[in-house]
């Protein structure tokens, strides 16, 4: 049976040239596993939004919106809480409470159900989402994974009858966000929920989806199951976030079923012959960018270490990607190579000067810069252009000097479309060049990146591969700390790993990736057995494209 | 709720919260010595228990010297009386004085610690849960506000963090670093209006303002809890009652009152200190309790 139907949905914003949606049609049974994807600004989260009538945004909307045969916006404000559950992206603006406990109980409180009720509730969700535990814990003590989990317990205390989720797990690591799907699925499987979600990280999602829906400047092009979807669209741009198996499938030209997991993909390649690809080891200039020697580092003297005796030479042009679970101390490094914190023991070389005899000015004036996390936490103005001309004056460059710099930076990173715009108005990808922008304008030479492709989709993330290789030519040595294996196999020169505090087998991507079975690029356990060295899609390809079957 | 905590603690707040209210209350508005005695030890035997001896005792310099300033601070200032001890620059220091600063200082320290002792046991969840009771709004309020304030913390380290790599924090001087502040200060006001506006969004999609709202029951009210509750209205009636007949006047100018007690009034005492030591009672009961269920396994 049908649950959710649009017809002819068209929507405008106010202010917006164009529509925002554009006649689109789309019905969904119940019980059904929805994906909608498609590049940032193709109107997923309006079409969401849409959706339930509360969270719609304010413009002009055309078509039908049906809810179990019933027009959306007739539906009282009561029963559209209860039985279409939302999930928004941000896990820290969508907790309301301070405690897990009232934050589960928050909308059973807006319904007004009574106590017994609301403890039974509270109680099955608690368990079955495995946080009883915490239960009474601050909300502000869990992670952005946890968070996540508890916004979807919350929704599914009022048991609605359809979620929607808006790329959920964009904020999240990986580990977090595979965690957070494989908890999705079992509501659909378990339950028999109806699920409509919006995402960019296919790779997961793809395999448990029953359709996928593309969508490309507000229309729907594509609405198919994934297989089908895979096949159609393998050449497309947006073919860059499919999953690998799906990606190598459409590169050698397959015939017949498409495959979506690993397994599937090894099936595949099952036939071709053995092949092995030589390792490149790229020859890096012998001048060192910056050197740790035994570095020690803890946030308070009762506090256990964080860093334990890093030890590492990066060369000046290299691009080196970090890689290392939640909590392994990324951060923490990357801070104190950017002189925001200091270790206790060792020493740090920074251009063949010892970090300690730096002044701040000159660390942070075209030395070492970096790219945070969070990339709205560069912005301090109201504009993006605002933001780039105060980091220019601060860098003591004049009104002219500046405004070449700016165009020039923004033609580089194809920002300037966006300059006028308000930072946090910017998508994740657009933010990130904005901020990467600003960052840039104190010409470091040596970049640093905290969690780059968190937030972006697999587009955008195409564009600042671009860029951080541009740079690396350039002569910029850029650092990354990174849990995105397949982004560090394809645009570094050096991996490591940080595991215990310390820099574990830095080596190239071919080396560092091929023997291991966890810690490795899908690619890589695809083509595991047949090709030898393959860890990137691209290298796959190649490989079998030169192999007879 | 509070897990390491005995009986009282695990009482429905209701009745812990007006206990220590009612026994706050009375030690505020009684100046005989004998009141505001078994008022303070029995809050201090009941500080103890939940503290531990460890914790009191560092805080045992804090509450000396604040009890010997109230207490030496009264004669110097006041000179009724009729004993002088001695004369400091022309004016007698009394005797009479002298007592009654000791007086309400043990007054000011038993309410302090009875103040401790309920900030203990009702925690931040329990006073929501409290206020939600009558006031619904504001009890939402403050829970939103309290999960803001780590987070607002975090987010203007991350900012701080941020702009110091960009270079902004890096002259010197007051100037410059109220300056750098002020900007991070800005930005933070930005994010948190923006961070709002998407925590309302999500409000409104979970149904805030759909309808009648109810609150969830922390804690239930059970038959001890009620037991409990007529148990120290009982013995605050009586004590109040004993006060307002005058069963606990004690004067100290201008000479003090012959006898700390009458015999008549002995039996008011005794109300007031049942009413300061349950609390006591009912966490050592606990833990011996639970000393002989562990021998016995």
């Amino acid at each position: 049976m049908e649950i959710l139907t649009l017809k002819n949905l068209s929507f405008t914003y106010p202010d917006g040239d164009g529509k925002a949606i554009e006649n689109v049609s789309l019905s969904v049974r119940e019980g059904e596993f929805v994906v909608i994807c498609g590049r940032s600004g193709c109107g997923k989260t309006t079409l969401l939004r849409l959706m339930k009538n509360e969270l719609a945004p304010v413009g002009k909307k055309e078509g039908e919106i049906l809810f179990r045969g019933q027009h959306a916006e007739d539906i009282d404000a009561k029963t559209s809480a209860g039985s279409i559950g939302f999930v928004a992206q941000n896990p820290e603006s969508q907790t309301v409470t301070d405690k897990v406990w009232h934050e589960l109980a928050f909308g059973m409180e807006n319904l007004g159900y009574d106590a017994d009720e609301m403890r039974l509730r509270a109680g099955e969700l608690a368990n079955y989402f495995g946080i009883t535990g915490r239960l009474h814990s601050d909300t502000a003590t869990l992670s952005g994974g946890q968070k996540q989990l508890l916004a979807l317990a919350s929704a599914m205390t009022l048991s609605p009858e359809i979620l929607l989720l808006d790329e959920p797990t964009s904020q999240l690591d990986p580990i977090a966000a595979s965690g957070f799907i494989s908890t999705l699925q079992r509501i659909n499987r378990e339950l028999g929920m109806t699920v409509i979600l919006s995402e960019h990280r296919l790779e997961e999602v793809f395999p448990i989806a029953d359709r996928v829906v593309v969508m490309k400047g507000g229309r729907i092009v594509c609405s198919d199951t994934p297989r089908r979807v895979c096949e159609l669209l393998g050449n497309d741009p947006i073919s860059a976030g499919f999953p690998s198996a799906a990606r190598i499938f459409s590169g050698l030209d397959g015939k017949g079923k498409c495959p979506l997991t690993v397994r599937e993909g090894r099936e595949f390649l099952s036939s071709f012959e053995k092949k092995s690809l030589p390792i490149e080891e790229k020859t890096h200039s012998p001048e060192v960018a910056f050197s740790m020697k035994n570095l020690w580092q803890r946030y308070e003297r009762n506090s256990p270490d964080i860093i334990k005796g890093a030890d590492i030479d990066v060369f000046k042009g290299e691009i080196f990607s970090l890689l290392g679970g939640n909590g392994s101390g990324k951060t923490t490094l990357l801070s104190v190579i950017a002189g925001i914190e200091k270790a206790y023991r060792g020493k740090l070389t920074v251009l063949g000067k010892n970090i300690k005899k730096y002044s701040p000015a000159e660390l942070h004036r075209g030395t070492v810069a970096m790219l945070p996390q969070d990339v709205s936490t560069v912005f301090i103005k109201n504009t993006v252009r605002d933001d780039l001309f105060d980091i220019c004056r601060a860098v003591g460059c004049s009104k002219d000097e500046a405004e070449k710099k700016i165009a020039e930076i923004c033609g580089e990173l194809s920002i300037t479309e966006v300059l006028s715009r308000h930072p946090y108005d910017l998508s994740g990808g657009e933010a990130q060049r904005a901020a990467l922008a600003k960052v840039l304008l104190t010409e470091p030479e040596i970049l640093l990146l905290d969690e780059p492709t968190k937030a972006v989709d697999a587009c955008a993330k195409r564009v600042l591969t671009g860029i951080l290789r541009r740079l690396a030519e350039s002569g910029v040595t850029v650092f990354a700390a990174t849990h995105d294996t397949e982004f560090a196999a394809e645009i570094s020169d050096r991996c490591a790993m940080l595991f215990d505090g310390s820099v574990i087998c830095p080596s190239c991507p071919q080396v560092f990736f091929r023997k291991n079975d966890f810690y490795t690029t899908s690619s890589s356990r695809i083509s595991r057995g047949v090709f030898e060295n393959t860890v990137t899609t691209e290298q796959v390809v190649a490989l079998g494209k030169g192999a007879d079957k | 709720m509070n897990g390491n905590y005995g009986k009282f603690a695990s009482l429905h707040p209701l009745p812990a919260a007006l206990h220590m209210l009612f026994v706050i209350f009375i030690t505020m508005f009684s100046q005989s010595p004998v009141m505001l005695a078994v008022s303070l030890v029995g809050g201090a035997a009941f500080l103890l228990t939940l503290d531990g001896a460890k914790r009191v005792f560092s805080d045992f310099w804090f509450y000396l010297s604040f009890f010997l300033l109230i207490a030496i601070t009264n004669p110097l200032f006041s000179h009724d009386g009729v004993t002088p001890l001695f004369f400091m620059n022309g004016n007698p220091v009394t005797l009479e004085a002298f007592l009654c600063g000791i007086d309400i200082a043990a007054m000011i320290l038993a309410a302090l610690i009875w103040c401790r002792c309920f900030s203990i046991i009702i925690t931040a969840d329990k006073a929501l849960f409290l206020i939600g009771g009558t006031a619904k709004k504001l009890a939402l309020v403050l829970s939103v506000s309290i999960r803001f304030i780590p987070l607002m913390k975090r987010k203007w380290r991350q900012i701080k963090n941020a702009q110091i790599a960009l270079g902004y924090y890096s002259e010197k001087g007051l100037v410059a670093k109220l300056t750098s502040s002020l900007r991070v200060f800005s930005a933070l006001v930005t994010w948190s209006l923006e961070n709002s506006v998407e925590t309302g969004m999500t409000m409104r999609a979970r149904g805030y303002g759909a309808g009648k709202r109810t609150n969830y029951a922390l804690c239930r009210f059970t038959a001890s809890d009620g037991a409990f509750t007529a148990f120290s209205l009982v013995l605050a009636a009586f004590s109040v009652f004993g006060m307002a007949c005058g069963a606990f006047s004690f004067d100290f100018y201008p000479r003090l009152s012959p006898s700390l007690i009458s015999s008549g009034d002995i039996g008011f005492v005794f109300a007031f200190a049942a009413l300061s030591f349950a609390p006591f009672i009912l966490e050592v009961t606990e833990a011996v309790r639970w000393k002989y269920l562990r021998s016995k396994i």
